[in-house]
């Protein structure tokens, strides 16, 4: 049986653990973001909640709650365990969006914002995207099996599916 | 289908034992000349009941040191409206925290959802100069109690509803309305109406998701406000999502009203402070499991 590692909002879990599975359960407008080194077997979840911790003014020791210092976080913890740079698999899940019927209202697409603040933070590190799955007005779950190396996704009402 | 409203709330049980003292106590508790030894006595009738108000008392957020070993000792020393708000989460239990199959809602997901919205709004309530942020809290905590009884239709009819909210470009409640002739919250309101809840309660349930129809005679419009905040940032934060997702739209003037500035850091500020309630949540869970 596998041993599922829950990702609480905010969080950021690493494991290579045989038989562990990264979880990040009921994703609204926040993203689940999961790094994989296929060679270590080695992953690394995060659940982000907002874009851009430069906005905020209080500070935090959660450096998972924001994309920009999430994503830098991760590939210290991942390199810190000798994880190569060039094998990194990056697939990420969530940033649904309310639904919005009044003019004005996309001061409130957090889920949106999320997306493209994990694309730029993923990019200045030279990371690439491989799969996402992304927007819509419905919750997810975001799953990584390390031993397997298999993402997967799960709508809300809906079957999971491999990302 | 439409659903016979008096025959679904002749289904409802007449209202649960615990209810029935949580209401009664909510009402002394507001006269300020109550006979605390009677208060007492009669939170005292129900023993597993007690039990539970007394940890939940004595639980880590409000940090005595010395444990609160009566009821007596508990009116005293917490006050009449955090007692107050505090029998409502224990009543609550029972009811909300259990599977709510036709919102795909697991057991503990509701009652999750349910206790993030009352701290939401408490935590609303104060940053906005609300009067009364403990009644805040058993707003936000009861506000889906609709979805208690009309769930197994939500299931027959999902996809119905799924497709008049995309078809017709409106939310999740709207088109439950337009499919079973009524939605969640307005059952909520007629289920806490016929259990005799205060007014003020009725109207937050029944407007959570609309407070737009709110009218002018409301008891509390604030409230109102405050509650489909909170609620919405629950829901964005996926606390205890179920299958109407985020369905549902957050109203920009409800945010004005609490004096949220409508921009970009203004929205992610309060969603960053809110998210730091969490840990509270959990202790709440833990103290009441």
């Amino acid at each position: 049986m596998s041993n599922v590692i829950n990702i609480g909002m905010s969080q950021i879990e690493i494991t290579s653990k045989p038989g562990t599975v990264l979880v990040a359960p009921s994703l609204g407008s926040c993203i689940g973001l999961a790094i994989y080194d296929p060679i270590l077997k080695l992953g690394v979840m995060a659940h982000i909640v907002l874009p851009d911790s430069a906005k905020i003014l209080k500070q935090t020791e959660h450096c998972g709650k924001y994309a920009d210092t999430a994503v830098p976080e991760m590939l210290k913890k991942l390199f810190a365990v000798g994880a190569n740079k060039n094998k990194l698999i990056v697939k990420m899940a969530g940033g649904a969006q309310m639904f919005n019927l009044e003019k004005g209202a996309n001061v409130l697409n957090i889920g949106l914002r999320n997306t493209l603040a994990v694309k730029t933070a993923l990019s200045k590190e030279g990371l690439t995207l491989v799969k996402s799955d992304t927007g819509g007005n419905k919750g997810r779950t975001f799953k990584l099996d390390v031993q397997t190396g298999i993402f997967s996704v799960k709508l809300i009402g809906q079957e999971e599916v491999e990302l | 289908m439409t659903l016979d409203l008096d025959k679904l709330l002749n289904r409802v049980d007449a209202i649960p034992h615990n209810f029935h003292i949580a209401i009664k106590v909510a009402k002394m508790l507001d006269d300020f000349n109550v006979n605390i030894q009677e208060l007492s006595k009669i939170i005292g009738t129900d023993q597993s009941f007690t039990v539970q108000l007394l940890k939940l008392c004595n639980s880590a957020q409000y940090g005595f040191s010395r444990k609160i070993v009566t009821v007596n000792d508990a009116i005293t020393r917490l006050g009449f409206k955090t007692l107050k708000s505090l029998v409502f989460v224990v009543v609550s239990k029972g009811s909300f925290n259990r599977q709510i199959e036709g919102y795909d809602l697991a057991k503990g997901e509701l009652w999750r959802n349910s206790l993030s919205c009352a701290v939401y709004s408490k935590y609303l309530a104060e940053i906005s100069g609300y009067k009364d942020p403990e009644l805040a809290f058993t707003a936000g905590l009861l506000r889906d109690i609709g979805k208690l009884i009309i769930h197994e239709y939500v299931k027959e009819e999902y996809d119905n509803i799924v497709n008049l909210v995309t078809s017709e470009n409106i939310g999740f409640s709207e088109a439950e309305e337009k499919i079973l002739g009524y939605n969640h919250s307005q059952v909520g309101a007629k289920i806490a109406a016929k259990w005799n809840f205060p007014k003020v309660l009725e109207e937050t349930i029944e407007f959570h998701h609309s407070p737009k129809k709110a009218k002018n005679t409301c008891v509390d419009k604030k409230l109102i406000n405050i509650v489909h905040v909170a609620d919405s940032v629950a829901m964005m934060l996926g606390v205890g999502i179920g299958n109407d997702g985020m369905m549902h739209s957050l109203n920009i003037t409800s945010l004005e009203n609490l004096g949220i500035d409508i921009n970009s850091v203004g929205i992610e500020t309060l969603i960053s402070d809110m998210v730091d309630l969490n840990s509270e949540i959990d202790l709440l869970m833990a103290s009441i499991s």
